[in-house]
């Protein structure tokens, strides 16, 4: 089906290691900001769509952000629980929804407050006493945390594909050559290849500048019609195209689990959706959690052959000046960590033009977000042009 | 591997009872599918044809490294005097895979030759593989 959706407003808050307020706040922080960007009342906000970071409960972040919003009449509200697959899948959502005239206005926001100043970000697991099923055996073997799980796949594509360390180690310096032109990035200062080799791993083949950089913080969008975007404060952007993968594929031999992301299931869908095929994307902003992720999504698009996207992050394809400019705010590698929402937010920004020195063209370009160990996957394709519609 | 505190230890759920009470026996059940013969491990319902009936056998204990990391990084006090770890997915003979530390630092690699051993917490008890080598 053809959307009639546009993302209209962006709103972002936080995005720093410093002590916030509660992620609830954040939330209608970025609400609030999302729709004064967009030039909108908040009380013409009627769906609200809620997305928060897997480890979170109702009482950090959930229903309750309408009240504090003080939002009358909602005719929307979830919260989207997809792991880092919930802000496109919430995006999704709302786009489904006001094509179909189920609500006209939707806000979809996501908050996270992981950074305790003093404390590292792994101390959480240390309270860790039982688990649950044949997967807590993970926890059993010592495989905390996402690092320990996207080692594991980066491992086997490496071994897979007969490739090394040189691939992670070119989407960590392609991205923050990104960030140092992003004022909002968290690390600007140049990454050499070097450097990066010098930096500890955390979980092998996993180094230090492989792994994504959390902060509090919020980011909120608006998505509404085509028709009622024209008339609002911002350049439109178009959800030209959006669609959930999931593969479920069984952890036993002839299934390859760690290194099969949904993307294939997803492009396929965005790709006939659309007519939009990967020759006609101009950009990418792609979920890095962890650097092994672009490299699964360019090859489950069409970008490059599996085992084979390292090249063009090595070549300087994906790079400032590049061909295929990738996560070209730094990411959440050197940008921000906030789980699906930091490639929307850039994507958005580029397709305004408002991206300043990193400007790329932007009239068509991909989003991603992947969750679970390469489990969850939610793509779209967001542009300015009428040329796909 | 020598801990300093025991891990956490999975709860059983309604697929896995029959799993967790064999590994505290230091055996991994495999249920082979009564119908289509593909073999999986804590399944209410076959991931191959859905079929719910099991033939249940016991793994051999051998395997190979589908992947595996090294963890550099105390992320809970069990593992404080350990790092860094080996740890991964080793694929039985079988066909299922699991999670589990591996020993032998020396031989860990992808496609390495594994060994079924377990470490013991009081009555219960984990899974865990010593490498040996390449794959045969």
């Amino acid at each position: 089906m053809v959307l009639d959706a546009s993302i209209v407003g962006l709103g972002k808050v936080g995005l720093t290691r410093d002590a916030t307020a509660p992620a609830i706040e954040l939330a209608r922080r970025a609400v609030l900001a999302a729709s004064k960007d967009a030039g909108l009342r908040l009380d013409a906000v009627d769906g609200l769509l809620i997305c928060r970071t897997s480890a979170a409960t109702d009482a950090v972040l959930g229903l309750d952000l309408q009240r504090s919003l003080g939002l009358r009449d909602l005719k929307l509200l979830q919260v989207v629980l997809c792991e880092g697959a919930s802000s496109i899948s919430a995006i999704q959502t709302a786009a489904l929804a006001v094509t179909a005239g189920v609500a006209t206005t939707v806000a979809c926001v996501f908050a996270d407050t992981p950074v305790v100043p003093g404390q590292p970000a792994r101390s959480g697991f240390g309270r860790l006493k039982t688990t649950t099923g044949v997967e807590g055996l993970r926890y059993s073997a010592g495989l905390f945390g996402g690092a320990a799980t996207y080692a594991l796949s980066a491992q086997r594509y490496l071994a897979q594909y007969g490739v090394d360390e040189e691939y992670l180690a070119g989407v960590a310096t392609s991205t923050r050559a990104w960030a140092e032109l992003s004022p909002e990035a968290m690390f600007r200062s140049p990454l050499t290849r070097e450097s990066y080799f010098a930096a500890r791993y955390i979980a092998e083949p996993l180094r230090l500048y492989d792994c994504a950089i959390p902060v509090n913080g919020a980011v909120a969008v608006i998505v509404t019609t085509r028709s009622r975007a024209a008339d609002l404060e911002q350049p439109v952007v178009h959800i030209l195209a959006a669609a959930q993968g999931h593969p479920g594929l069984p952890d036993r031999s002839g299934f390859d689990r760690a290194i099969v992301s949904g993307g294939q299931v997803a492009a396929a869908a965005m790709y006939e959706q659309s007519g939009i095929h990967a020759p006609d994307i101009t950009a990418c902003q792609l979920y890095d959690a962890f650097s092994i992720c672009p490299l699964l999504s360019l090859e489950a698009y069409g970008f490059a052959a599996a085992g084979t996207a390292g090249e063009l992050f090595r070549d300087g394809s994906t790079r400032p000046g590049g061909r295929l400019p990738v996560n070209t705010g730094g990411g959440h590698l050197s940008g921000y960590y906030l789980q699906g929402m930091t490639p929307v937010a850039e994507a958005v920004t580029q397709a305004r033009g408002q991206a300043g020195d990193r400007q790329v063209t932007a009239d068509t370009i991909l989003v991603t977000n992947d969750g679970g160990r390469f489990d969850y996957h939610a793509g779209m394709i967001l542009g300015t042009a009428g040329q796909w519609s | 591997m020598v801990l300093s505190a025991l891990p956490p230890l999975p709860d059983a759920d309604i697929s896995s009872a029959g799993f967790f009470a064999a590994l505290a026996e230091h055996h991994i059940e495999l249920q082979q599918c009564a119908n289509c013969s593909v073999v999986q491990i804590a399944r209410l319902t076959c991931d191959n044809c859905a079929y719910d009936a099991f033939d249940i056998r016991t793994a051999a204990g051998d395997g190979t490294i589908y992947s595996f990391t090294r963890i550099h990084l105390v992320y809970h006090p069990a593992f404080e005097n350990s790092v860094p770890y080996a740890a991964g997915i080793v694929e039985l003979d079988e066909g299922p895979r699991i999670f589990a530390p591996i020993s032998a630092s020396e031989h860990v690699r992808v496609g390495a030759r594994v060994l079924l051993e377990f470490i013991t917490f009081g009555d219960r008890a984990i899974p865990s593989f010593r490498a040996y080598g390449e794959r045969r």
